[in-house]
């Protein structure tokens, strides 16, 4: 008796959680498919009275989307890729190997972990513009191929492969970059995955830097498209922002979906290895 | 001979990479704007700009959507160290000082002179130029300019037995009517009588300062006075607003506000005179438009954003300054006018038949013009930027009672004219 | 025997200003069965891994089938490893820890399948290969690490007390798989343990190690019969060694409890050290001339044979006693020195020789004081 009780208020907890974390999505939803005459109303309304799929015309010629969503997606891939290469060597380097200066490096990455973009903008700008790759994707790309977070997270999953495993792998004429592909990354697969994961909402977000190094339309990304819905001044028009957020929030969601399966396993999984 | 002649020269002009003047290229210039109202805007400014481009040959321009003010601000802060400033640049009026004590914006007295000089002075609004000078040379040119006004409830006036065609002139007027309105539902307040809502720039704290006669900054720019009797004054008629009548809560988003409006939850709010055309499009009930309120004077901020230019170089500030003076022109001042909700820059641009259809229908736009007659500068200096945080930091902590008033004021104070003084 | 399989030469590791290993030669013949046998901390471990390659010696040479390894890397020298926790690899099945080491050594695909097959046989195994290891036992684990060494058929297999994290039962099977399989695949093996029954039972030939240092090298039963040292002595004793200070004199061996006759076994006069292995202790119900009466102080019963321990003013001996043999009753008892065996060790420690008692081994020539040096000498 009493574990069902248990089980209900359990569940019941879950419930209220999972409503919590899907209220503002089904928020956002709704509010992109209403008409503007009842975004605002004295009692929040939970269902369009009428289904205004025009929002999305609307917002999607409100900026080049086409071509922005082409951008984010290479940026972020490119972004992404170059962080994992820098970050997961960087990392195998500072976990496992010794060298001279590598507490001082180490020292280096964690201070980089916590500046702030904005006090290192400036020297990234002027770097980009003495390289000539201003208002270029080098300028959206280079300046994040390397990650102090992705090194940091890494360095301290590879610390907790055991040494016997590499020792083990030596003998089997496993070293080196061999060694980082088939034994650090896959062993440390669920930080792998996180900071992924981490990097992609936050460089696909991204919206200061872009904005700061780019000029031009072609080359720009999602939230630049998103900003122009969102006003300082004068007021926003809801439905359409939120028909916007949805043309750049929802690659992310379904990205999300899609390795959610893979993501709780991997955590799972790193709960029964140890 | 002459012939050869011909020839050297040519060779000397090609190996020197110089074009040949005629039939040049068009001069390139970029427009960098925060527009910050929706996708439809950048639109109207595309629009605008191929119109420029059709009837100037000699010159191209491209228009930059640059985000909100602060980037923008950034933006060319970042452009003048690495020299990729853009030849012509909107900003928020506040950065005049900002960019011209950098060296970055370019002062155009003498392009000025050019055009008239005193008289193409003259016609713009003499209050939008308040925040267009830096050292006494002109930097800032009138371009998305906007003045807070009251919007109210006519039905709700109505309700509680107020005139509906009789909006609040003082502040006590403000306070009582603001009392009649508020709503209670036993504790809990349905409607409020009255929202000021709150921003990075501190629009309704500089306006309630005007209102009661003082100043927010010295007049030289290098400290700030709130803890002076009338900024007190001022902040403590705000106070008093949320805690002693409890006619408006302790904040308010500035995005909120319309929409808080629209669905009946405050009946009356200050905001932009932007938020029109929003107002115009979701608002069911009766509503109006009117001044916002005096205390010993009406002291309506300026806010909005100028044009300013780049150039160095002579034959560009030429042809940038022709862009400038073009989109301040009534014709085009009109259209931008007519079609973002900000204020038509020019008395002129008010006789253009974009603005009389305007007001056509909609008569109580007179409100904003008979607004800009009293309108007053925002705060600007090089180094303001901080002390606009703090006072940030201290409305907020004030009006929720988690700081007491005039202490506070002072701490703030000082602190401001330390990070200033830096 | 046959061909020297491994040679250390003059081996010496420090770590830091820790001497762990001082100066130690060694050879391995062919297809031998080599166990290092040494208390815990003594530099085991540290040995394995130079010859491993996995680290470096600060001096000496190291020699595989002949030719010089000292300075070929470790995953270039041919040598597979059984780890003390295994190290299995966690994220690959069982199969995949097996076949990964064939793959990197460039194996055919073809014939990788067929050598997992074998050897996952060979280890009853066969059921786990498409599990992951935490899905296995601990002795399942252990036979998966011995598979991923095994099916790599190297030259020379190191195993680092491989039995030690298994539960008594495991261990004692698994002792004796293994040692039938070395056999049958005859590959050279050099185990490491600190628990004398594995090395005993295991062993060819086995090293005593001490502090770095090599006590003494020989066939099992040699060792245990002759220590060469009383380190030696000590350590291949259950539960003790018993020890006692001892002098030569006119055909005797006098101690505190009892005198004892050398049995023609005679050495130079003077102090030496007596030590008597609980086995070779012989104690008479009745009493004994020149022997002092002990005290019963405890009987430990371990099956087939029994403890006795007996008590002196000044100390207690320990005796092992088969149980069919003649129990004494709790109460006194005295040594019978006639029947119980001696070794003798100078100060230093070094063996003299011993005395022959009851337990006199079946081979004569071996109980006359053959001195052995503490180095390797084959065999
Ligand atoms: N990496 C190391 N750094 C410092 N000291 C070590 C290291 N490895 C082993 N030692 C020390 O060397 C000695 C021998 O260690 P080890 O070879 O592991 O002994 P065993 O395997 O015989 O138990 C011990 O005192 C140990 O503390
Ligand atoms: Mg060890």
């Amino acid at each position: 008796m009493k574990r069902v009780v248990g089980r209900i208020l359990l569940y019941a907890a879950v419930l209220i959680a999972a409503a919590l974390v899907a209220m503002p999505m089904y928020w956002l939803v709704v509010s992109a498919l209403k008409p503007s005459s009842e975004i605002f109303t004295a009692t929040p309304r939970w269902l369009p009275g009428r289904i205004e799929w025009r929002n999305f015309v609307n917002a999607w010629e409100g900026a080049a989307f086409g071509r922005y969503f082409i951008n984010s997606v290479g940026v972020t891939a490119a972004i992404l890729f170059l962080q994992l290469v820098t970050s997961s060597l960087a990392a195998f380097a500072l976990a496992r190997r010794r060298f001279v200066g590598r507490g001082f490096i180490l020292f280096a990455v964690i201070g980089a972990l916590i500046i702030p973009i904005q006090v290192t903008f400036l020297a990234n700008f002027i770097t980009l513009q003495h390289f000539g790759w201003l208002d270029s994707y080098g300028a959206l790309i280079a300046p994040f191929a390397a990650s102090a977070f992705g090194t940091f997270l890494l360095r301290q999953a590879f610390l907790a492969v055991p040494d016997a495993i590499e020792d083990a792998a030596r003998l089997d004429r496993c070293t080196g970059l061999a060694f980082l592909w088939h034994f650090l990354l896959p062993l440390a697969r669920p930080t792998v995955v996180a900071f992924v994961l981490v990097a992609l909402v936050a460089h696909w977000n991204d919206y200061f830097w872009p904005l700061i190094v780019t000029n031009r339309d072609q080359i720009r990304t999602l939230p630049i498209g998103l900003a122009m819905f969102v006003s300082q001044e004068v007021t926003t028009d809801w439905n359409l922002l939120m028909a916007a957020t949805l043309f750049v929030a929802g690659p992310v969601l379904i990205v999300f979906f899609l390795t959610q399966r893979y993501f709780i396993r991997s955590h799972v999984n790193a709960g029964l290895k140890r | 001979m002459r012939f050869g002649r011909v020839l050297v020269a040519a060779a000397i002009a090609a190996i020197a990479g110089w074009t040949i003047p005629a039939n040049a290229d068009p001069v390139a210039l970029s427009f960098w704007y925060p527009v910050d109202v929706g996708g439809g805007l950048t639109k109207i400014v595309d629009g605008l700009m191929a119109d420029f481009n059709k009837t100037h040959p000699g010159i191209k321009v491209t228009a930059v959507y640059t985000g909100n003010y602060d980037v923008t601000l950034q933006k060319i802060q970042a452009g003048k160290l690495a020299g990729t400033l853009p030849d012509v640049g909107v900003t928020e009026i506040s950065s005049v000082p900002v960019l011209a004590s950098l060296g970055a914006a370019q002062p155009l007295d003498t392009l000025i002179a050019g055009s008239g000089g005193a008289k193409f002075l003259d016609k713009f609004w003499p209050s939008m130029l308040l925040n267009s000078r830096y050292q006494g040379k002109v930097y800032g040119i009138p371009f998305q300019r906007s003045t807070p006004v009251l919007y109210y409830n006519k039905d709700a006036f109505k309700e509680v037995g107020l005139d509906p065609n009789k909006p609040p002139e003082t502040w006590a007027e403000m306070a009582s009517d603001a009392e009649k309105l508020t709503k209670r539902d036993g504790g809990r307040v349905t409607r409020w009588g009255v929202e000021l809502p709150l921003e990075a720039f501190n629009w309704f704290y500089y306006a309630l300062v005007y209102q009661n006669g003082g100043q927010s900054l010295s007049a030289d720019g290098t400290h700030v006075l709130w803890d002076q009797p009338k900024d007190i004054g001022a902040l403590q008629y705000w106070y008093d607003l949320v805690n002693k009548y409890k006619v408006t809560p302790a904040y308010t988003p500035w995005n909120d506000g319309p929409p808080e409006f629209v669905a009946g939850r405050t009946a009356m709010i200050w905001h932009s005179t932007g938020s029109q055309s929003f107002m115009r499009q979701h608002v069911k009930f009766h509503w109006g438009m009117g001044r916002l309120p005096k205390n010993v004077q009406f002291g309506p901020p300026s806010g909005g954003a100028n044009m300013m230019l780049y150039d160095t170089d002579p034959a560009k500030q030429k042809a940038a300054w022709t862009l400038i003076t073009w989109l301040s022109a009534p014709a085009q001042a009109a259209r931008w006018s007519a079609a973002s909700g900000y204020l038509a820059t020019s008395m002129a641009a008010w006789n253009e038949p974009e603005m009389q259809a305007l007001v056509k229908k909609h008569p109580d736009v007179l409100v904003t013009k008979e607004q800009l007659k009293d309108a007053k500068a925002e705060p600007a200096s090089p180094k303001y930027a901080p002390a606009r945080d703090i006072l940030n930091g201290l409305i907020k902590a004030v009006l929720a009672n988690k700081e007491p008033l005039v202490a506070g004021a002072k701490k703030a104070t000082a602190e401001a004219n330390a990070a200033m003084a830096q | 025997m046959g061909k020297v399989a491994l040679a250390l030469a003059g081996i010496a590791k420090a770590h830091g200003s820790n001497a762990v290993v001082r100066g130690l030669d060694l050879e391995i013949f062919e297809g031998e069965f080599f166990v290092l046998l040494g208390p815990s901390g003594c530099g085991k471990t540290t040995l394995l891994r130079m010859v491993a390659g996995l680290s470096d010696p600060d001096s000496g040479r190291i020699a595989l089938g002949g030719s010089d390894v000292t300075s070929v890397p470790a995953e270039a020298r041919n040598i597979a490893m059984v780890f003390q926790d295994y190290a299995l690899y966690p994220h690959m099945t069982v199969r995949n820890n097996l076949a990964f080491g064939l793959k990197r050594h460039r194996v055919p695909r073809d014939q990788i399948g067929g050598r997992i097959e074998r050897v996952a046989r060979m280890l009853a195994i066969e059921q786990l290969l498409d599990r992951k290891p935490h899905q296995l036992s601990g002795g399942q684990q252990q036979r998966v690490a011995l598979g991923r060494a095994i099916v790599r058929e190297p030259l020379l297999f190191l195993m680092d007390e491989p039995l030690s994290n298994l539960d008594a039962q495991v261990r004692a099977n698994t002792r004796a798989e293994l040692k039938e399989l070395q056999h049958r695949l005859g590959v050279t093996t050099l185990y490491v343990t600190h628990d004398q029954v594995e090395a005993m039972t295991l062993a060819d030939r086995l090293a005593v190690m001490n502090l770095g240092r090599l006590e003494q090298v020989g066939r099992p039963l040699d060792v245990y019969r002759l220590p060469a040292t009383l380190f030696v002595a000590q350590f291949l004793s259950s539960p003790r060694l018993n020890l006692l200070a001892g002098e030569i004199a006119g055909g005797t061996v006098r101690t505190p409890v009892a005198v004892f006759p050398t049995g023609g076994a005679s050495g130079p006069g003077g102090p030496v050290q007596v030590g008597i292995r609980p086995e070779w202790l012989r104690f008479s119900p009745d009493p004994v001339a020149g022997s002092l009466p002990l005290d019963v102080a405890l009987i430990e019963p371990l099956g087939a044979e029994v403890l006795v321990h007996a008590r002196w003013p000044d100390g207690e001996l320990v005796a092992r006693v088969a149980v069919d043999g003649k129990l004494p009753d709790r109460g006194k008892v005295w040594i019978d020195a006639a029947a119980s065996r001696l070794d003798l060790f100078d100060a230093d420690g070094r063996r003299i020789g011993s005395t022959p008692g009851d337990a006199e081994p079946s081979n004569p020539r071996e109980i006359s004081p053959p001195l052995q040096p503490a180095a390797a000498r084959g065999a």
